[in-house]
């Protein structure tokens, strides 16, 4: 299946679906003008990539900030992960925070309580 | 005399500089800003307020919740943001940072905001999160839950964050519109 990557810009995150290579990854800021917009071509790709998933899928968030209008947005991306899970095929998730953002950690708590999916909290590693 | 030249003569910035200079020193005001909310101007914003903040030494944790804070403050805009009627203010106190935002917002929604504020000032940490989750798991994605104009998530995000009061008034314009400002703010001496 063909990799999905979006570049990040200042207001977006960058986004890489490599199913070829093992690399799932959100990263960066997320407050798009129009968070659906952004988030749909990533909604239909993971659509596609439930019908024929790997094996074992670990997906890493490692956001900065984002607003809740995104945050929406990757709860379905997370149901998505979900429904794959639930379907007999291995998804890990982890959701990086930076040790001083409380607030980022709480959002991976709130996923963790939403969703029926290993998601793991990690402190990033400063660099 | 031009037009331009008529203009400054009826109104000279410099009777303005000083008093405004005076308001908000003597109000904390560290940042304000007026006018249209973008999400690039949203990201000019914290780009200026985070190299204000790190001439200050201020922790990290209290700079992360003060940019949180101020992101999701940005989310109260949307439906104005074309408009260009929105304030946003920063204070910095001894023991507090504040961020402010006004907007307009329609008279005839007043009492529903005005509601909906009362009615999360009261709620428990636990309450606003089960209400926050509860939005976030259940509101589609085209159509989320607004008060007034206002996403209802946004603000339930805002009380979590700021974990305490969130300050309001409403200062009536006319028949269509009131100037709605809402204060959310951190204590920076205390984990959240």
């Amino acid at each position: 299946m063909e990799a999905l990557r979006i570049e990040s810009t200042h207001k977006t995150p960058r986004v890489i679906l490599d199913p070829e290579n093992g690399i799932f990854e959100l990263s960066g800021r997320s407050i798009p003008e129009d968070a659906l917009g952004f988030y749909k071509p990533i909604f239909d790709w993971l659509d596609a990539y439930a019908k024929a998933p790997l094996p074992v899928t670990h997906v890493r968030f490692d956001l900065e900030y984002f607003n809740t209008s995104s945050s929406k947005n990757i709860l379905e991306i997370l149901k998505r992960l979900e429904a794959i899970h639930t379907n007999g095929h291995e998804v890990r998730v982890t959701w990086y925070y930076d040790e001083d953002d409380e607030d980022m950690e709480e959002t991976g708590q709130d996923y963790q309580a939403l969703l029926n999916l290993p998601i793991e909290l990690s402190v990033k590693i400063q660099s | 005399m031009t037009s331009a030249e008529a203009e400054l003569l009826h109104s000279p910035a410099l009777r303005y500089t000083y008093p405004l200079y005076r308001n908000m020193l003597d109000n904390s005001v560290v940042f304000m800003y007026h006018g249209p909310i973008t999400p690039d101007i949203v990201v000019d914003v914290l780009g200026i307020v985070e190299d204000r903040l790190e001439g200050t030494g201020e922790h990290r944790r209290v700079s992360k919740k003060l940019f949180n804070i101020m992101v999701e403050s940005f989310s109260l805009t949307e439906e104005e943001v074309r408009k260009g009627e929105t304030i946003l203010m920063v204070r910095q106190l001894p023991y507090l940072y504040s961020v402010s935002i006004g907007r307009r917002i329609r008279t005839n929604s007043v009492h529903e905001v005005r509601a909906y504020l009362d009615f999360v000032n009261v709620m428990t940490p636990d309450q606003i999160r089960s209400e926050y989750h509860r939005l976030l798991n259940s509101e589609t994605l085209e159509h989320p839950v607004a008060i007034g104009g206002l996403p209802a998530i946004s603000i339930l995000d805002l009380a979590r964050k700021c974990n305490g009061y969130l300050y309001y008034s409403f200062e009536f314009l006319d028949d269509d519109y009131t100037f709605f400002s809402l204060e959310a703010s951190i204590d920076k001496t205390k984990k959240q």
